[in-house]
C-alpha cells in the first residue's frame, strides 16, 4: 500500500456498531468477496461512483454532465468499464442520488472530526469503531488514527472481517485497541472460498491469538446470511473454535436485505439474492444452537 | 328610512339580475355556477349592500336584536352604538358603508371620510366571503382582510352579524363534549420510574428512594380525583371577573382617581368580591375562576376578541368553551361595549403620533405583539412573601406612605396597600367558606377535619408568615390566583418551588417521631405538590379560534422550575427537587410546565439522569436548561451574579432572576422570514401585497452576496425597530392604563424605588423577544450564496420566479436546495458564519433600542406554537421550504438537514449563548426502540443531555415519541387524550392540536434510541 487508503464516510451518532454513542469509520477495500455483503461500497479500495435510484428525480442531468455519455439515470445499466471517475455527474447531480464513495483524509483530518464529539463518547460509554471496508488492510494508516484517540481517552473499536496479516496489526493497530469485534463466517474452508473468495485459514489462526492476547476483548460475531450461514453445523463449528480459542461470548447479526439496493446502485451483479428478513423463530433456532455450546449470546 | 328604500332598491335590482324566479337567497356558489365570477364580481356591492341592509331591518325591528344598537346599562345608564364602518375592496373600486347611532343602522353606497374603521378586502370575492360569514380573524391573519381604525368596532360587528345570521341563537355542538373515562377510580396510572441507584449526598435528605419507584398515581386517590376532573372537565367562560372590572371602571371612570390608585380600586374590588370557593375534592381553597375549569377574560385588554364568537365557541372544533345565554348576553351588552376604546390596543393606538408600527402588529405576518394581551411573563418575590407575610410588606408600604413627600408617591403605596389588602380579603373570604362548608350537614367528619386545617390556614397566611409546607403551598396559591385576577395569565410563574419550599418541608420533617410519621409527612408532601400542580390547571386562557391557529393547543405556561443552582452558587437540588419531579411523572400535565436545571459539576449526574427518566415517561416534559450557558449569558447582561443564578424559567424557556426582574420575557414574536422575502421584492410582502418594508433594491440588483445580505439586514432591522416602537408605545398605554399594584407590592424594587413594576419599578427591567424561523433564514441565506453568488448556478430573479412558483416548474432546484445545500445543524463553515453574524446582528439592533421601562431588550430563539403559524403566513423560500409549510420549531435544525443528533447538538451548542439572553428552544425527537430496555433509554437521553451540555448548549427538550405513536393519536384522539408533546418551550395534548401542528411534530426529524438496524 503506497497511497493512503480511501474512507468511505464517517458516520456520527451511531448507537449500532458497539456500545454507547458512537463514531463509525468506514474504510474503503476489503480483501474478502462475500457474497452477502451488507456494505458493497467498500468492498473495492478505489473510488467509485454510488448511485440511489430511489433518490433520482431523472432529470437526465448527469448524462449531459458526463463528458463519455456513460451516466444514464436512474436504474439503466451505466458502462462503468470506461468510467475515469472524473466526478462531474456527481457534483451536478441535484438530487444527491450520486456519490462519489472514498476520498483521501488525513489522519490529523479525521482525528480531528472525531474528537468532536469526545463528550458523547465519555458520556455514553461510547466510543469510535473501525470499519470498513477492512481497517486492517491499512494497519499503519489506522493505527496511527487508534493511537491518537487513545490519547485523548477515547474508546476504539475494530470491526474486522479477520483476514489479516499478523505481523503489521500487532505492530501498529493491536496495541491501540480496547475492543475487536471479530466476524466469523463460515467454518469449511471449501465453503469459506466459496462465499467469500478467500479461504478462513488466517482468519482462524488470528482469532486464536487475539484471544490469547492481554487487554482487549475480543466478540466472535457471525452474520446469520440464509441458507449459507445459518446452517446448525456451521454456528456450532463456529462456537465452538471461539470457545476453545478461550472467548466466553458470541453475537449473532441477524440478515438485514437493505443491502441489496446498494449493490444494485454500484453496478455490481448480484451474487446472493434474498430478499426477506429472518423471522423470529429462525433467529431463536441459530441462538438456540450456539448457546448449547456452552457459549453466552452477546 | 330613505336609505332602506334605497337597499331595497338595490335588492330588487340584485335580484333581478341574478337571482332565479322565485327569488329566495341562492348561495353564492350556485350563483356563480351559472353567471360565472365576473358577474358575481359586478354584483359584489350590491349583494353587500344587500346583506346590510337586512342586517339593518333585522336589528330594528327584531327586539332580542336591538339591545346591539341602543342598550341600558345599570350603571353607565342609555347609551347606543356610534361608528361608521366602510367596507372597501383594496383598489378602491368596490365601497359600501354603513352608518350606527342614534338606536339605528343605515347603508351607504360609496366610501365614508373619517369612517371609524375601515375594512379593506383583498378582493370582491373575499369581500363576499365576509359577508357570507367567514371568520374575521381569520380572514384579518390571511390578510384577505386587513382595516385601519377600531379594531374592536369590527369584532363587535362580527358579533352583531353572526346574531343576525343565528337570529341571536347559540350554535351548539354536534356532538356533546365527551371525555373519559366515567369515573375517576377507572384512570389508569402512567408507569413509574425505576428505585434511585444512589442517594447524592447533599441533594437527598429525608426521602427514601428519591425517585418513589414504589408509589403510583392509584396510591394517591386525592390526586387521583383531581387528575380525573382536569382530563374530564370542560373549560366554561367565566364572566365574573370581567363583570366586576367593567363595574369598577364605569362607577369610577370620571372621579379623577390617579390610575395606579384605580388599578388598586379595581383588584381590590375583584378580590374581595369574587366568590369563595371550594370544591369537594380540593385540598387548597380558592379558585381563578368561578368555573370548575374557567376561562377568565380581560376586557382592559384582549377579551373583545371572544366577541365575534360569543354565540359559536360552544361549537368550534378545537378547544370548545361552554358558554351560556346569560353569559352571553352579560357580555355582549354589560362588559364589552365599554372597552372598545379603553382597552390596551385601542388606547395605544388613538394616542399614538404613528400608527404604523400598531398596524404591522395587526397583519399578523411580520410580529405579534403580546402587550396587546398581556405584560406577565413575569414572577413575582414568592420567598418573600412567604417568609414576611403581607401583613408586613402593607405596613412597610404604609410607613412609607408616611414618609412620602408627593401626592403621587403616596398614592402609590396607598395602592400597594389597597391591592395587599384585596388579596387578604380573599384569603378571610376563603375561610369562612371553609368554615362554613363545614357546618353542613353532609359534610363528612374526616372533610370536616380538612375543612377546618383549611380554615385556620388561610386566616393565617398569606397575610402571615408560612411555617409549614401546607401553609407555604397555600399561601403561593392564593397569591397566584390572586396575580391571575390583576393581569391576563399568560406565562405567570410559579417559579423555583423546589428550593423556595424545601425548608417548610424539612422543618415538618423535623417534627416526626418515627420512621411511619415521617413516611407520612412525605406522602402527605407528594399529595400537597401534587395538588397544587393541579390547582394551576383551573384556568385556561382565553383564545379566539384564530388563536387555534396560532397558539395550537398552548395553555398558560405556568412554570416551575427545579434544580440547578443557589443565589450563592451552592446546590439547588433537594428533597422537593425528586418529590416536583414524581408529580411531573405521574400528572402528566401540558400546564405547569416544568423545566429542570442542570448545573454541571454542582448537580449530581443522578438528578440529570432522573430528569431524563421522567422526559422518558412523560414523553415531553421536564425540559432542561444548563445553567452553565444561562446563568453567564444573563451575567453579560449586567445582572449581578446571585441574581443571575436565581432564575427561573419563564412562559416556555426564557430566564426571569427571580421576584426582582420585570422581564416581559415574551413581549413580541418576529418572523424572521419575512424580512426575507422583502429584501427579495425591494420591501415589498407577497402576503400582505404591499410594499412594507423601505426599498432596498430588486433581485436583479445585488451583484453580491454582500449585497443581498446588506438589504436583508436593512429589512430586519426596520422590521426590529418598528416592533420595539409598538411594544414601546404598548408599554406606555400599560404605564397609564394598568400600573400593576399587586405585582409591584409583591416585587424587590418597586416598593424602595417608589414606582410601578411598569414605570420600571423593579430591579431588573427587561423586554424579551421570540425570534421564529432562523433556521429557515440561515438555511435560505446559504442557498443563495451558494447557488446564486458562489457558483452561478442561477440568477436571484430566477430564484424569486422559482419561489413565486412554489418550485412549481423548478422541481430540480428544490429538490437540489433541499438535499445539495449546507443547512444549520450539519458541520457547514458556510451556515456557521451566517448564523453567527445574524445572531450577531440580530442582538446589536436590540441593545441599541431605547426601552420604555429603562431597560433593555433580550432576543432569544423559541416560537410556541408560531413557526407553525408564520410558516403559513409565508411563501416558498431558498431553503427548499413550500409555501406555507412550517418554519421550525425554535432554532431546530430543519428534518431536510437530515443531520445526526450530534451534529446538531454541537451546532447548536457552539452558538454564542450571550446573544441569546432571552433562551433558545431545541427540539429533539428521540424514538426508542420496541425492545430497548427503560433503563437504555434513559441512559442515552442522559448521554446526549450531559455532552450537549458540556459542549455549552443552553436548553434542550426531548419529545420521546414515535412518528407511528402520534399518526394513531391522529386517528384515535379519544384513545390517546392524555399524550403530552412539547411544541417549541411548552407542552399541549396532542389531540388537541390543530391538524398543521400534529403533522409539523410528525414531520420532525426522528431520532433513534434504538440499537436495532432499521
Amino acid at each position: 500500500m503506497t497511497r493512503g487508503p480511501l474512507v468511505v464516510d464517517i458516520k456520527r451518532d451511531s448507537l449500532d456498531d458497539g456500545p454507547g454513542i458512537r463514531s463509525v469509520v468506514f474504510f474503503k477495500g476489503c480483501p474478502l468477496r462475500c457474497v452477502w455483503c451488507h456494505n458493497p461500497e467498500t468492498i473495492r479500495p478505489q473510488a467509485e461512483i454510488q448511485r440511489d435510484p430511489r433518490s433520482c428525480i431523472d432529470c437526465g442531468g448527469c448524462k449531459e454532465a458526463c463528458p463519455q455519455s456513460i451516466a444514464r439515470a436512474g436504474a439503466q445499466a451505466e458502462d462503468r468499464a470506461s468510467c475515469d471517475l472524473c466526478g462531474d455527474c456527481v457534483k451536478q447531480c441535484p438530487a444527491a442520488a450520486r456519490r462519489m464513495v472514498g476520498k483521501v483524509i488525513a489522519v490529523d483530518d479525521i482525528v480531528e472530526q472525531l474528537l468532536e464529539d469526545e463528550p458523547f463518547y465519555r458520556r455514553s460509554g461510547g466510543g469510535v469503531t473501525l470499519s470498513g471496508g477492512e481497517p486492517t488492510m491499512y494497519p499503519a494508516f489506522a493505527g496511527e488514527v487508534a493511537s491518537r484517540l487513545r490519547q485523548h481517552g477515547v474508546h476504539v473499536l475494530l470491526e474486522t472481517c479477520g483476514h489479516f496479516g499478523w505481523r503489521a496489526f500487532a505492530k501498529h493497530l493491536l496495541p491501540h485497541i480496547n475492543t475487536v469485534y471479530f466476524d466469523l463466517k463460515l467454518a469449511c474452508p471449501e465453503a469459506h472460498n466459496t462465499h467469500c473468495g478467500r479461504d478462513n485459514y488466517l482468519i482462524h489462526q488470528n482469532l486464536a491469538r487475539l484471544a490469547r492476547h492481554e487487554g482487549i476483548d475480543v466478540l466472535p460475531r457471525i452474520p446469520l446470511i440464509p441458507g449459507i450461514t445459518d446452517a446448525e453445523e456451521n454456528l456450532v463449528a463456529l462456537a465452538t473454535l471461539a470457545r476453545r480459542a478461550g472467548l466466553a461470548q458470541i453475537a449473532l447479526t441477524p440478515y438485514n436485505p437493505l443491502w441489496l439496493s446498494k449493490r444494485r446502485g454500484l453496478g455490481m451483479p448480484l451474487p446472493y439474492d434474498h430478499a426477506g428478513w429472518m423471522s423470529a423463530q429462525d433467529v431463536a433456532e441459530c441462538e438456540a444452537a450456539v448457546r448449547a455450546t456452552g457459549l453466552r449470546l452477546a | 328610512m330613505n336609505s332602506l328604500t334605497t337597499a331595497k332598491k338595490i335588492i330588487r335590482r340584485a335580484t333581478d339580475a341574478f337571482l332565479p324566479p322565485g327569488g329566495q337567497i341562492v348561495r353564492p356558489s350556485e350563483v356563480a355556477q351559472r353567471f360565472g365570477r365576473r358577474l358575481l364580481d359586478q354584483a359584489t356591492p350590491a349583494i353587500v349592500t344587500a346583506k346590510l341592509s337586512a342586517m339593518a331591518v333585522a336589528l330594528r325591528f327584531k327586539s332580542s336584536l336591538r339591545c346591539h344598537l341602543a342598550d341600558v346599562h345599570p350603571i353607565a345608564g342609555a347609551h347606543d352604538f356610534r361608528a361608521t364602518i366602510e367596507f372597501v375592496t383594496l383598489n378602491g373600486d368596490a365601497a359600501v358603508h354603513a352608518t350606527f347611532g342614534a338606536g339605528g343602522m343605515s347603508v351607504h353606497a360609496g366610501g365614508a371620510s373619517g369612517a371609524d374603521l375601515t375594512v379593506r378586502f383583498r378582493d370582491r370575492e373575499n369581500m363576499r366571503a365576509f359577508f357570507a360569514g367567514k371568520d374575521t380573524l381569520d380572514m384579518l391573519v390571511d390578510n384577505t382582510l386587513t382595516f385601519e381604525g377600531n379594531l374592536s368596532c369590527l369584532l363587535k360587528f362580527g358579533h352583531m352579524s353572526m346574531s343576525v345570521r343565528l337570529q341571536d341563537r347559540r350554535l351548539t355542538p354536534e356532538t356533546a363534549w365527551a371525555r373519559g373515562p366515567s369515573s375517576w377510580k377507572l384512570l389508569t396510572a402512567p408507569p413509574a420510574g425505576e428505585p434511585a441507584e444512589t442517594r447524592p449526598e447533599g441533594e437527598v435528605v429525608h426521602l427514601g428512594d428519591p425517585h418513589f419507584a414504589d408509589l403510583g398515581l392509584d396510591d394517591f386517590p386525592a390526586i387521583k380525583r383531581l387528575l380525573w376532573a382536569h382530563r374530564t372537565i370542560q373549560p366554561a367562560v367565566c364572566t365574573e371577573r370581567a363583570v366586576l372590572v367593567t363595574d369598577y371602571a364605569l362607577r369610577h371612570r370620571h372621579d379623577g382617581t390617579p390610575a395606579v390608585l384605580r388599578q388598586s380600586g379595581a383588584i381590590h374590588h375583584v378580590l374581595a368580591n369574587k366568590k369563595a370557593i371550594i370544591y369537594g375534592d380540593d385540598l387548597f381553597a380558592g379558585t381563578v375562576t368561578e368555573q370548575r375549569v374557567g376561562i377568565p377574560l380581560f376586557p382592559e385588554m384582549g377579551a373583545v376578541t371572544i366577541w365575534p364568537e360569543l354565540l359559536t365557541i360552544e361549537a368550534r372544533e378545537l378547544n370548545p368553551y361552554r358558554i351560556t345565554d346569560a353569559q352571553v348576553e352579560t357580555l355582549n351588552r354589560h362588559v364589552l361595549p365599554f372597552w372598545m376604546k379603553h382597552n390596551i390596543r385601542e388606547w395605544t393606538k388613538e394616542h399614538a403620533d404613528d400608527k404604523t408600527p400598531l398596524e404591522l402588529d395587526e397583519r399578523f405576518v411580520l410580529y405579534f405583539m403580546w402587550k396587546t394581551q398581556a405584560t406577565t411573563h413575569t414572577v413575582i418575590d414568592v420567598p418573600r412573601a412567604l417568609s414576611r407575610g403581607l401583613l408586613d410588606i402593607q405596613a412597610e408600604a404604609q410607613r412609607r406612605e408616611a414618609d412620602s413627600p408627593t401626592d403621587d408617591a403616596r398614592a402609590f403605596y396607598q395602592a400597594l396597600q389597597m391591592a395587599l389588602e384585596g388579596v387578604m380579603t380573599y384569603a378571610e373570604n376563603l375561610a369562612i367558606e371553609a368554615e362554613r362548608q363545614q357546618t353542613l350537614e353532609s359534610c363528612r367528619p374526616e372533610r370536616r377535619e380538612a375543612l377546618a386545617e383549611m380554615a385556620r390556614i388561610c386566616r393565617k397566611v398569606p397575610a402571615q408568615p408560612a411555617e409549614t409546607l401546607h401553609e407555604a403551598l397555600q399561601a403561593v396559591w392564593i397569591l397566584f390566583v390572586a396575580q391571575h385576577n390583576e393581569n391576563m395569565g399568560a406565562g405567570l410563574v410559579l417559579g423555583r418551588l423546589d428550593t423556595w419550599l424545601n425548608p417548610y418541608f424539612v422543618r415538618d420533617m423535623e417534627g416526626a417521631v418515627d420512621d411511619d410519621d415521617r413516611r407520612q409527612r412525605i406522602y402527605r408532601a407528594m399529595e400537597l405538590c401534587c395538588a397544587l400542580m393541579l390547582k394551576a390547571t383551573d384556568h385556561l386562557p382565553m383564545v379566539p379560534d384564530v388563536g387555534n391557529r396560532l397558539f395550537g393547543g398552548s395553555s398558560e405556561n405556568q412554570v416551575i422550575t427545579l434544580g440547578g443552582l443557589t443565589p450563592e452558587g451552592g446546590n439547588a437540588v433537594c428533597d422537593l427537587t425528586w418529590v416536583f419531579l414524581k408529580a411531573t411523572e405521574m400528572l402528566r400535565l401540558k400546564d405547569p410546565n416544568v423545566n429542570a436545571r442542570y448545573a454541571p459539576n454542582v448537580n449530581s449526574e443522578a438528578y440529570l439522569r432522573r430528569v431524563c427518566e421522567v422526559n422518558a415517561l412523560t414523553r415531553a416534559t421536564p425540559s432542561l436548561h444548563n445553567d452553565d450557558a444561562v446563568v453567564p449569558s444573563l451575567i453579560a447582561r449586567g445582572f449581578e451574579p446571585e441574581h443571575a443564578r436565581d432564575w427561573t424559567a419563564t412562559g416556555c424557556v426564557e430566564p426571569t432572576s427571580c421576584g426582582r426582574h420585570f422581564g416581559h420575557t415574551n413581549c413580541m414574536m418576529l418572523n424572521l422570514v419575512a424580512p426575507l422575502e422583502m429584501a427579495l421584492h425591494d420591501g415589498w410582502h407577497p402576503i400582505l401585497a404591499t410594499q412594507v418594508g423601505p426599498h432596498t433594491g430588486t433581485a436583479d440588483g445585488f451583484d453580491t452576496y454582500e449585497a443581498f445580505w446588506e438589504a436583508y439586514k436593512a429589512q430586519l432591522g426596520w422590521l426590529i425597530d418598528k416592533s420595539v416602537q409598538a411594544n414601546n408605545m404598548l408599554g406606555r398605554a400599560h404605564q397609564t392604563l394598568k400600573p400593576s399594584p399587586l405585582f409591584s407590592a409583591l416585587f424587590d424594587g418597586p416598593m424602595e424605588a417608589g414606582k410601578d413594576v411598569t414605570q420600571g419599578g423593579a430591579v431588573y427591567n427587561t423586554s424579551g423577544t421570540a425570534m421564529v424561523g432562523l433556521s429557515d433564514v440561515v438555511d435560505s441565506l446559504a442557498a443563495i450564496k451558494l447557488l446564486v453568488y458562489d457558483e452561478k448556478q442561477l440568477s436571484l430573479p430566477k430564484m424569486v420566479e422559482a419561489l413565486q412558483a412554489d418550485f412549481i416548474g423548478f422541481e430540480a432546484l428544490a429538490v437540489q436546495l433541499r438535499r445539495k445545500v449546507p443547512k444549520f445543524g450539519q458541520r457547514s463553515p458556510s451556515t456557521r458564519a451566517i448564523v453567527k453574524e445574524l445572531q450577531a446582528f440580530i442582538f446589536a439592533c436590540y441593545q441599541a433600542q431605547e426601552h420604555y421601562r429603562g431597560g433593555q431588550y433580550l432576543p432569544g430563539y423559541w416560537s410556541m406554537s408560531n413557526h407553525v403559524a408564520f410558516g403559513l403566513l409565508s411563501g416558498a423560500l431558498p431553503s427548499g421550504r413550500g409555501r406555507a409549510k412550517p418554519f421550525t420549531p425554535g432554532l431546530t435544525p430543519s428534518a431536510t438537514a437530515a443531520a445526526s443528533l450530534t451534529d446538531q447538538m454541537r451546532e447548536v451548542a457552539r452558538l454564542d449563548r450571550t446573544h441569546m439572553p432571552n433562551n433558545i428552544a431545541f427540539n429533539v425527537k428521540v424514538v426508542p426502540g420496541a425492545n430497548d430496555t427503560h433503563k437504555a433509554i434513559v441512559d442515552r437521553m442522559t448521554a446526549y443531555a450531559a455532552a450537549y451540555f458540556e459542549l455549552g448548549g443552553m436548553q434542550m427538550q426531548f419529545n420521546v415519541v414515535s412518528t407511528k405513536t402520534l399518526r394513531e393519536a391522529m386517528n384515535d384522539p379519544d384513545g390517546h387524550r392524555d399524550l403530552l408533546v412539547r411544541i417549541s418551550g411548552y407542552n399541549a395534548y396532542f389531540v388537541e392540536l390543530n391538524r398543521d401542528i400534529q403533522m409539523e411534530l410528525i414531520e420532525r426529524m426522528d431520532h433513534s434510541l434504538s440499537r436495532e438496524a432499521s
